[in-house]
């Protein structure tokens, strides 16, 4: 048997190179940011933007986790443990902002195993829940809430805090089977 | 139709990593017991067994093939089996079995099955087979023959059909010398016997197992390994949702039998989406130059070759340092372009480089790149937008110094002294890229620890001892040069590849390597050859040579039989100065894993080839990615030699052509786009 300085093994072994992400998302102090919590887990962190283009809004979080918002909605994520290629979902913007709510259909997709999107698709109902309060920047803003119910392979449910511009100041949404879902919420109230 | 569609995502999307195992009996294939039934696993699914009773361990590789073909390969370890009891046997077995029916009508799963065909032929017997479900049961029932075939024979059914075929050559009569031949002339020959059985599974997770064996273990209750006191074996198990299964069982009425398997599916890997950052987003106007260009690259181990803008094309050659996919790399540099390049550039061509030489070019629209960011099936729309074309003309590289130190492993298998051997250690790498294509690279080893430098055997082989010497270069033990190589690669032309090889080539040969491959871009075919002249290297892995020289050369076949099969074909001149030829099978699952065989076949008779009669085995090829999530392109290549001997043996090359190029060519290329985004 050889039995030598398989410490010094160990040590190799545990080499690794530093992680740029940090101070990717470091560099982004004093971005607009929004504030994302896990469900699953009850945690949250800061993510700040990173660009916009198109309307669209990419945020990273800690850890390299990258969100992109359109209005307010999810429309993928990257570095959570389901990549969410992209979204449809055909009205529920306008269903959003009408107070009787609407039908709406949901399409997710997601990248695989072996490297393909697949598509999730969902039939939805959106239903006005009543008036509700949001707590934003140390202050209080009146909202109400509009609540996306999907049935397909998942039964899921999505909540939208509204504003009285119908910005999202507040929401939960469903991202995957593998991470469930995210909470959003503004960290300022949106200048009109 | 809608339904369908996410009935399919479904099983993709929440499908877990793992693959049934709760049906597998203690052979390590679909059966009650020791019994088979006529199901197969999900196809593609990978399965390990260790099962047995007894001084009995039975280790099992089962690989659903096709949807209806399931293959395995067993190490079992027999106590006492040899001189009175003095000496384990260790005992190696591919078995086979082809469903003829799914159990998709009203009938039942039929299949027809062959154990132990090229091994020692211990477990030597085959069997038809029927399986029906009714709700939560399952009944088989059977015919065997062989082993199967031991209690209560019904006579010999195909005897019917022929006198030859009434009755059983012995197989394991030629002794071990003529182990690995396929023992086809006494496949269902002679006695067959009924076998069958009932699974009960009252949940998802628990499965009952009652079933009637013919087999006596005759072979080891003659030495008085096994008292078969019941034909009848019952047993249980329980699987749990990370796929692993645990039976126990009744065997014979005196053993008690132990059961833990373990099921993974190539095409789910833990992380499907990925554990890397998300990716830079892209800007709505470029900002920086040049430098930021190469910092942002780099950030994305993408190393930037040279760049070039002409009016509004921007071409960029560079080398993929990190991404299993190659798809992913072009979506890394694409954004990096994207975000930096002035707004006159419209269209990109991105160039992969491997040591300085030029491979493929993927060319689109800057425009279009960024607007199917977010779209759906965005990835799938820009590959249908990409061109593809193959890259050629060189170009000057600069000078590189890289290195690397780290841990590695080293394994020994199948020694029926010690079954598995291992050693760990430091390892450095060292590369100098004195220009395009021009290299010298060298690997060092200094073993640490383990158990490789214990094995005292001695090569019995009657042929040049090119590979069954191992064991002597294991026992130096001390710093090894393991490789020292200058190589030069280069494109004579279009679609063409070429390599030159000089220096310590791998660890039991050095000498000369020359080799031409020819592989369009997009093409399922390539076709390659190549010349060594190989000298054997000294036992002590320095700088010394002895005195066994040879030339030794192939002439490849690759090809592309889509679905994800691969297969190829070398015949020439191997190591040992035998002409001859070896084929390959491959199936790869579209994320980097394959699982293939290989037979070689020589004009050494097989009594000279010795143990096995000749080469083959099993190949693993897993990207260390699959498993951790985290992109890299190392990985994990494992062969699996039933045993190791001089015929059939080629040099281990770490650079032959058709590995450099498959990253970039055929199907690597033009599949994998669903990545593009991430």
């Amino acid at each position: 048997m050889r039995w030598v300085l398989t410490g010094l093994l160990l040590a190799a072994c545990g080499v690794s190179e530093p992680p740029a992400t940090e101070e990717r998302y470091a560099a982004l102090a004093g971005a607009p940011a929004i504030q994302v919590g896990a469900v699953r887990t009850g945690g949250f962190a800061l993510f700040r933007q990173e660009a916009m283009r198109d309307g669209r809004q990419s945020y990273l979080g800690p850890g390299g986790v990258g969100l992109v918002l359109d209005r307010g909605l999810i429309i993928a994520s990257r570095g959570t443990p389901d990549a969410l290629m992209a979204v449809e979902v055909e009205g529920l913007h306008a269903a959003l902002r009408q107070t009787t709510g609407g039908e709406t259909l949901r399409r997710h997709w997601y990248l695989t195993g072996t490297n393909e999107n697949e598509e999730l698709a969902l039939t939805c109902a959106v239903r006005p829940m009543g008036p509700r309060e949001v707590r934003i920047g140390g202050g209080t803003v009146p909202a109400h809430l509009m609540v996306e119910r999907c049935d397909g392979v998942n039964v899921i449910e999505n909540l939208y805090w509204l504003g009285r511009d119908g910005d999202i100041l507040q929401s939960r949404q469903w991202i995957g089977p593998r991470t469930g879902a995210l909470s959003t919420r503004l960290t300022r109230r949106p200048a009109r | 139709m809608r339904r369908r569609l996410i009935g399919t995502a479904a099983a993709l999307i929440l499908g877990a990593t793992t693959a049934e195992t709760q049906g597998l009996s203690l052979y390590g294939l679909p059966g009650l017991v020791d019994m088979p039934t006529a199901r197969a696993m999900e196809d593609g699914s990978l399965a390990l067994t260790a099962g047995g009773f007894g001084g009995t361990l039975r280790n099992t590789l089962a690989f659903q093939v096709t949807p209806r073909l399931t293959g395995s390969f067993r190490y079992a370890r027999i106590r006492g089996y040899d001189f009175d009891g003095a000496q384990d046997r260790f005992d190696r077995s591919f078995d086979l079995q082809f469903q003829l029916a799914s159990e998709r009508g009203p009938g039942p799963a039929v299949a027809l099955g062959l154990r132990d065909f090229g091994g020692t032929g211990i477990y030597s017997s085959e069997y038809l087979v029927a399986t029906k479900t009714f709700g939560s049961f399952e009944l088989t029932a059977g015919l065997g023959w062989g082993r199967l075939a031991e209690r209560d024979p019904l006579g010999a059914p195909l005897g019917l059909l022929s006198d030859r075929l009434a009755t059983r050559p012995d197989a394991r009569a030629g002794g071990i010398e003529q182990t690995g031949r396929l023992d086809a002339g006494s496949w269902f020959r002679g006695n067959a016997s009924a076998f069958g059985g009932l699974a009960w599974e009252p949940s998802e997770r628990w499965r009952i197992v009652a079933e009637y064996s013919p087999d006596l273990y005759r072979l080891e209750t003659d030495r008085g390994l096994v008292d078969v006191r019941s034909p009848v074996n019952l047993g249980a198990s329980y699987r749990w949702d990370n796929g692993i299964a645990l039976g126990a069982y009744a065997v014979q009425s005196t053993d008690l039998g132990l059961r833990l398997s373990y099921g993974l599916h190539p095409a789910r890997p833990p992380r499907p989406g990925g554990a890397e950052p998300a990716p830079p987003p892209l800007l709505p106007s470029p900002a920086g130059g040049p430098a930021t260009l190469m910092q942002g690259l780099e950030a994305q181990g993408i190393g930037l070759e040279a760049i070039e803008i002409d009016g509004a094309l921007a071409e960029v050659r560079i080398e993929n340092r990190r991404w299993p996919v190659t798809a992913q790399a072009v979506g890394r540099t694409a954004r990096a372009l994207g975000n930096t390049l002035p707004e006159g550039v419209e269209r990109l061509r991105i160039v992969f480089t491997e040591s300085g030489m030029p491979m493929s070019a993927v060319s689109m629209d800057r425009q279009a790149f960024a607007e199917m960011e977010f779209s759906p099936e965005g990835g799938a729309r820009l590959r249908e937008h990409v061109a593809l074309d193959d890259a050629w003309r060189e170009f000057d590289a600069e000078p590189r110094f890289t290195y690397g130190l780290g841990p590695y492993a080293a394994l020994s298998t199948f020694d029926p002294d010690a079954p598995l051997r291992a050693d760990v250690g430091l390892q450095l790498d060292a590369a100098h890229r004195l220009g395009s294509g021009l290299s010298v690279a060298g690997r060092l080893r200094q073993p640490l620890a383990g158990s490789l430098d214990e094995s005292d055997r001695v090569s019995d082989s009657r042929l040049p001892h090119v590979r069954s010497d191992s064991a002597r270069y294991d026992r130096s033990a001390g710093l090894e040069l393991t490789r020292l190589t200058a190589d030069y690669l280069y494109r004579p032309g279009p679609d063409l590849f070429g390599r030159v090889s000089a220096g310590y080539l791998e660890r039991m040969f050095g000498g000369l390597s020359a080799e031409l491959l020819w592989y369009p871009v997009e093409g399922p075919l390539a076709l390659g050859a190549e010349v060594n002249y190989a000298r054997q290297r000294g036992f002590d892995l320095g700088t010394g040579f002895r005195d066994y020289d040879v030339w030794t050369g192939h002439a490849s076949a690759y090809y592309d039989l889509g679905l994800g099969y691969r297969a190829q074909l070398d015949a020439g001149r191997y190591l040992a100065g035998d002409w001859g030829a070896t084929l390959s099978l491959d199936r790869d699952f579209g994320n980097g894993f394959s699982v293939g065989a290989f037979l070689t076949l020589t004009d050494v008779a097989p009594e000279d080839f010795g143990e096995g009669s000749f080469d083959k085995g099993i190949r693993l090829e897993i990207p260390v990615s699959w498993i951790t999530g985290v992109p890299t392109r190392s990985r994990i290549r494992q062969t699996i030699r039933p045993v190791l001997r001089d015929g059939g043996a080629r040099l281990n090359l770490g650079n032959r052509l058709y590995e450099i190029t498959r990253p970039v060519r055929g199907r690597a290329l033009t599949e994998g786009w669903g990545r593009a985004y991430r």
